[in-house]
């Protein structure tokens, strides 16, 4: 794009001047008040128009009006250019900055109206650049004030290509606006730690805050509820204890009621009965004592009976009968038993042996011996009877012993003298009878010596019991054995005299007793006489059964008598106890109370009063009273409880509605955060990688030019996609060094180179943006002003540029310029010119 | 004879999208229409007065709401008949059991229609629910035992309706209307349904006092004649002590915050109540919108709510994105990755925002 024309028809303080541009370089000079500024504007303005809208418009629209309105017309307030495009079309742009109405862009040979190609509310040339009026202004336009940033600011080189790369110029670094989003994010958000006070981790607490708060208010309004049933049973239990104890005291009052209606009524017939103090029965009792105890006398006296057997004196007579005790045995003693026996078997088997020798005798022609052992054996015969008898003796007598060996030995003597007997009729009376008679001639001599002992045993037993021996020891053995039983039995009668001593005693005792009964049995009679006159009972021709009878109809009558007086004095003692002090009226008055406080109570219960309850009531209502108070004194505190929660209870609907904002305010930042950290992410990420692509094109671009602006100073230029720092080499250290660290001069010359690359990159549409410098070497000195002239010139062999400058330097410089795409514009002071215009309208009208 | 009939007051519900001064107010503002409703039962001189349920709500109800309560029908004498919904549900621990309430006042306690005989030949069957979900109907098996005029009290569900009541509103005790004819249901007095309906054989008369935004249109109290025929003549009556207000307020135009500030004046200048405002358009991008501001503007209102969902900003984002600059590639980028609108629209504005160097990062 190329700018031909640009034509004031009303602007500032112009009208129908017109200023053409060459192709390459254009240096408009002029001196202040010469209207540079103010073709500046329009060349702007003419190109690009004026936002559209309602209202005032900004602050910039309102200060540039101020500034380029017609004073003396601000009604007409119309510019225009004439703009070629690279696409070979030539576009007329008008624009009518008053009413922004009459705005068009017409394209030149074809007529044809190509506004809708450039509309923004007003036909805005940047458009063909791919640019806003923002972004033209910021991209195309050079001015001092940027220049001289540059320049004064080693950062600010960076900065500029920074806004340039992010915004077009037209806003904030990229850089600018991660901080900001950074910032505002640890503002509106905060960090999400526990301890943080941000708003993200507050949001956080308020609503764990309400949800615990909206939790409490919902337990503590179940919890009401809870308590509001738990109070309606507790009352209704309450009541029914009360209702149950009110009719226990009813029926317990109608019973105290029905009790003192019979005291007084028992109080009132006992007073009847009784209007004094009955007499006392004590002076009778000494009379009823005295026959009380003559008839208990008699009805206990003892029995006289006579005594029945043998007297004292016949058993005195008996006794002197008795026997003494003999003295010796009076049992065979043992010793003497078992000698005898010893010796009456030697003699038995002597003799049976004697026996056996006459038989042997006779079967041997020895008729001798025979009748010898035949007495031997009827000998032994008569000893076994007599031994026989002895033991049956001593059996009778309780020697058990000694009597049953004395019966083996007899029988054991029998049986052998018997067994001789046949023997020796059955002997064989040959040799064998004379070995036996051999035999039997030896056993006797042993039988012999054996008797001679046994006989001196007997002797000396005997004579130690006192018995002599003559003539022989077993007849004395006999004799003793005789006398041992005359012994016995006198020893039997002498052991009667003990029992006859007991039976004198217990005789003497017994008839002592009957003696005393007799006493007993006349002192009852005589007590019952006593009593009999004590009480005028007649005595004569009475017996003591008789008297018996007559006391006892007394005493009978006398109890009779006693009974109505005790009677009558219990009546009375009743009769008092009843009272107890007051009159029968005064019991009668509260029999009559009570009666009606039982009515009335009963009536208390209800309607329908149940069926008023028996048996131990006053237990029965203490553990209703009890069951009552404790029923009661629950229902106190559950309804005082109630009353405390009622007081207290949180609101549930606000606790939800509070809850619901703190949920919405947490959604609202945690929103938030989501929206500024993506937002983060991908200005981060698109800052990287526009850098990444921008850092190697401005690197090539400011190379092109470097070292031809530098004079060769530098050859070599490296941008960093990091930051757009611009670093150049030196040619003859080779060393990189920061492009903010060069020069004043340097710095404003790469920067201009920068904002030609800038501008390249930024036009993306195939156009070649014209670059409008305005007094962008007013702050250089001399040197530097060409330094800035030489590289505005090798720019404009690419694009057009237009330079306003006051400076005679430049338009010095610029006259130097001899090339057809190069021009000059000198420009004449306003007043200078107005006398011109006005002096030419003086010559037109 | 002459009826009063009026359902879902929700005696302390919440209103979540209020500030707290607000929501008290919408509270207190529901306790008047219940006295309203009692004046105009005492000015159309009614024989009864009859809420087809939601009276309040159980699971907030206050103390000094139950004893608002006995106290409001204690002071008249007109015989009221409380038919429990699905929010005050009736159980042993509901201030429908547990208070003394005067003896003009019938609560139906059953989950099933029981009679009550207004006049002769004229009885009142009513239903109560006993829990607040699974109410089955109580018109499908029912069959009266006696002759006469038969009118129902209940909470209650016509299906044909609920496709367009309002947003979320569950069946609870539903059924059909051809159900009240085999049931001999001369006509029905019902609750749940917060938009007024007036039907051949019932009546829903709408919560008397709006609850939510978009409750508008004729709602209230009805007063019904039954004739001794069965006919019922009704006619409903405002009780509505608040109003809300849904207003759309387009912001196409404005160039600046103060355009913005007149713009939303100018809408809510001739109404009054709780106003809900929804901005809607597109506004240039250096316009910079402050809700709190906007706030300020409802001082003569009960409250205001501005959202701003449906605004859009003025960034040509097309011609941005074909920029080479990090502002044309953070458009790209966004544009390209984000796919939920509102969301990609926010970083947008954000990021383009914090280029332009405004301090106003947070888009509403």
């Amino acid at each position: 794009m190329q700018i031909e024309r640009v034509t004031a028809r009303a602007f500032g303080p112009f009208r129908g001047r017109s200023l053409d541009f060459a192709p390459g370089l254009t240096v408009v000079s002029g001196p202040n008040e010469s209207g540079k500024s103010s073709w500046h504007a329009a060349t702007r303005v003419a190109l690009c128009g004026m936002r559209r809208g309602r209202g005032a418009g900004t602050s910039d629209d309102r200060e540039f009006a101020a500034r380029h309105r017609p004073w003396d017309d601000p009604e007409r307030w119309e510019v225009e250019a004439r703009v070629s495009l690279n696409d070979g079309r030539t576009v007329d742009i008008s624009q009518d900055l008053a009413g922004k109405v009459a705005c068009r862009a017409v394209e030149v040979g074809l007529g044809r109206d190509v506004s809708d190609e450039i509309l923004d509310g007003t036909p805005d040339a940047s458009r063909w650049l791919g640019l806003d009026r923002d972004a033209f202004a910021a991209t195309i336009c050079v001015n001092q004030a940027q220049i001289h940033s540059v320049g004064e600011s080693a950062g600010m080189l960076q900065e500029h290509m920074q806004r340039a790369a992010a915004t077009r110029g037209t806003d904030a670094t990229a850089a600018e606006a991660i901080e900001r989003l950074t910032a505002f994010r640890r503002e509106a958000i905060g960090v999400d730690r526990e301890n943080a006070r941000g708003p993200l981790r507050a949001a956080k607490n308020r609503l764990a805050s309400s949800k615990d708060e909206l939790d409490q208010a919902r337990r503590q309004h179940a919890e009401y509820i809870e308590l509001g049933a738990r109070l309606e049973v507790a009352e209704r239990t309450a009541t029914e204890a009360q209702t149950r104890l009110m009719v226990v005291e009813a029926a317990l009052a109608e019973t105290v009621a029905t009790r003192a209606r019979i005291r007084a009524d028992r109080a009132r017939d006992l007073a009847a009965r009784h209007p004094s103090a009955p007499a006392t029965s004590a002076a009778r009792d000494v009379a009823a004592d005295i026959v009380a105890a003559a008839l208990a006398g008699w009805a206990h006296r003892p029995n006289a009976t006579p005594l029945e057997g043998s007297t004292v004196e016949e058993l005195e007579r008996e006794l002197e009968r008795v026997p003494p005790l003999p003295d010796g045995d009076i049992q065979q003693h043992s010793s003497v038993v078992e000698a005898r026996r010893e010796a009456e078997r030697a003699a038995d088997a002597l003799a049976f042996l004697a026996a056996q020798s006459d038989e042997a005798g006779r079967g041997d022609g020895a008729p001798e011996p025979r009748q010898r052992a035949a007495r031997w054996r009827l000998v032994g015969l008569v000893a076994a009877g007599a031994i026989g008898v002895v033991g049956i003796v001593m059996l009778s007598l309780g020697v058990t012993l000694a009597g049953a060996g004395a019966m083996v030995v007899a029988l054991a003597l029998a049986a052998w003298m018997l067994v001789g007997a046949q023997r020796g009729a059955l002997s064989h009376p040959t040799e064998r009878g004379r070995q036996a008679h051999a035999d039997l001639q030896r056993r006797r001599a042993g039988l012999e010596s054996r008797l001679v002992a046994a006989n001196a045993v007997l002797h000396e037993e005997l004579e130690a019991r006192g018995t002599s021996t003559a003539p022989d020891p077993l007849a004395a053995a006999m004799r003793y054995e005789s006398e041992c039983r005359t012994r016995s039995e006198q020893a039997a009668a002498a052991g009667r005299a003990e029992p006859l001593r007991k039976a004198i005693a217990a005789r003497r005792a017994a008839e002592q007793g009957v003696a005393e009964a007799a006493a007993a049995l006349a002192a009852s009679a005589a007590a019952l006489t006593d009593a009999a006159r004590a009480t005028g009972v007649a005595t004569d021709s009475r017996t003591p059964d008789d008297l018996v009878e007559e006391l006892e109809q007394w005493r009978r009558r006398r109890a009779d008598q006693a009974r109505l007086a005790d009677e009558a004095m219990a009546e009375w003692q009743e009769l008092q106890s009843l009272l107890a002090g007051a009159t029968v009226r005064e019991l009668e008055e509260q029999a009559s109370d009570l009666t009606a406080r039982a009515a009335r109570l009963v009536a208390e219960i209800g309607a329908r009063p149940p069926a008023l309850p028996s048996g131990d009531l006053e237990s029965l209502r203490d553990e209703l009273r009890g069951t009552h108070e404790v029923a009661r004194r629950q229902a106190d505190e559950l309804s005082g409880g109630l009353e405390v929660l009622s007081r207290q209870l949180p609101d549930v609907a606000e606790a939800e509605e509070a809850l619901a904002a703190t949920q919405a305010e947490l959604h609202r930042v945690q929103a938030l955060a989501t929206t500024l950290d993506h937002a983060l992410v991908l200005l981060r990420s698109a800052e990287e990688r526009v850098h990444r692509d921008l850092a190697p094109v401005l690197a090539e671009s400011i190379g092109r030019w470097l070292p031809r602006v530098c004079a060769g100073r530098y050859v070599d230029v490296t941008v960093d996609p990091a930051d757009l720092a611009v670093k150049v080499k030196e040619a003859h250290t080779g060393q990189w060094r920061e492009a903010r660290l060069l020069s004043q001069g340097t710095r404003e010359q790469i920067y201009l180179l920068l904002r030609v690359a800038m501008a390249q990159h930024l036009v993306t549409n195939g156009e070649t943006a014209p670059l409008l410098l305005d007094e962008v070497t007013a702050q250089s000195d001399a040197e530097r002003t060409v330094q800035l002239l030489e590289v505005v010139h090798l720019v404009s062999e690419e694009r057009q540029v237009i330079l306003f400058s006051h400076d005679p330097l430049v338009a010095s410089w610029a006259e130097t310029l001899s090339a057809p795409a190069d021009a000059l514009v000198r420009l004449s002071s306003l007043g200078a010119t107005l006398a011109e215009e006005t002096s030419m309208a003086h010559v037109a009208g | 004879m002459k009826l009063l009939h009026f359902a879902d007051l929700h005696l302390d519900a919440p209103f979540a999208w209020a500030p707290p001064e607000t929501a008290r107010l919408r509270r207190r503002n529901r306790r008047d229409v219940l006295v309203r409703i009692l004046q105009l039962a005492d000015a159309e001189q009614v024989d009864a007065i009859m809420c087809g349920g939601d009276l309040f709500e159980h699971d907030r109800f206050t103390p000094d709401t139950v004893e608002f309560l006995r106290d409001s029908f204690a002071r008249t004498d007109r015989p009221i008949y409380l038919a429990p919904g699905n929010h005050d549900w009736y159980s042993d621990r509901s201030p429908y059991a547990r208070v003394d309430w005067p003896s003009n006042v019938h609560v139906f306690t059953e989950a099933r229609l029981v009679p009550v005989t207004l006049v002769d030949g004229l009885t009142l069957w009513g239903a109560a629910h006993r829990a607040p979900a699974n109410t089955d109907g109580f018109f499908g098996a029912f069959r009266p035992d006696r002759a006469g005029v038969h009118l129902a009290l209940a909470h209650a569900s016509e299906r044909s309706v609920l496709g367009w009541q309002e947003a979320g509103k569950q069946p609870h005790a539903p059924f059909d209307d051809d159900e009240l004819t085999a049931a001999d249901i001369t006509h029905a007095f019902l609750g749940h349904y917060h938009l007024a309906r007036d039907a051949e054989r019932y009546t829903y008369p709408g919560n008397p006092d709006p609850l939510e935004f978009g409750e508008e249109g004729e709602r209230g109290a009805v007063v019904a004649t039954i004739q001794p025929d069965g006919s019922v003549e009704r006619v409903r009556h405002s009780v509505a002590v608040s109003a809300v207000h849904d207003l759309l307020v387009p912001l196409d135009g404005c160039a600046h915050s103060d355009d913005v500030r007149a713009a939303v004046a100018a809408a809510i200048s001739g109404v009054g109540g709780c106003v809900r405002i929804t901005l809607t358009g597109e506004l240039p991008s250096g316009v910079e919108i402050d809700l709190r501001d906007l706030h300020r503007l409802g001082g003569h209102l009960d409250g205001l709510l501005v959202r701003a969902e449906g605004l859009k900003v003025a960034y040509d984002l097309e011609a941005l994105a074909e920029e080479v600059t990090v502002r044309g590639q953070f458009v790209r980028d966004a544009l390209r990755e984000i796919a939920d609108p509102d969301q990609r629209r926010r970083v947008v504005i954000t990021g383009l925002r914090a280029l332009e160097g405004r301090a106003d990062l947070e888009v509403i």
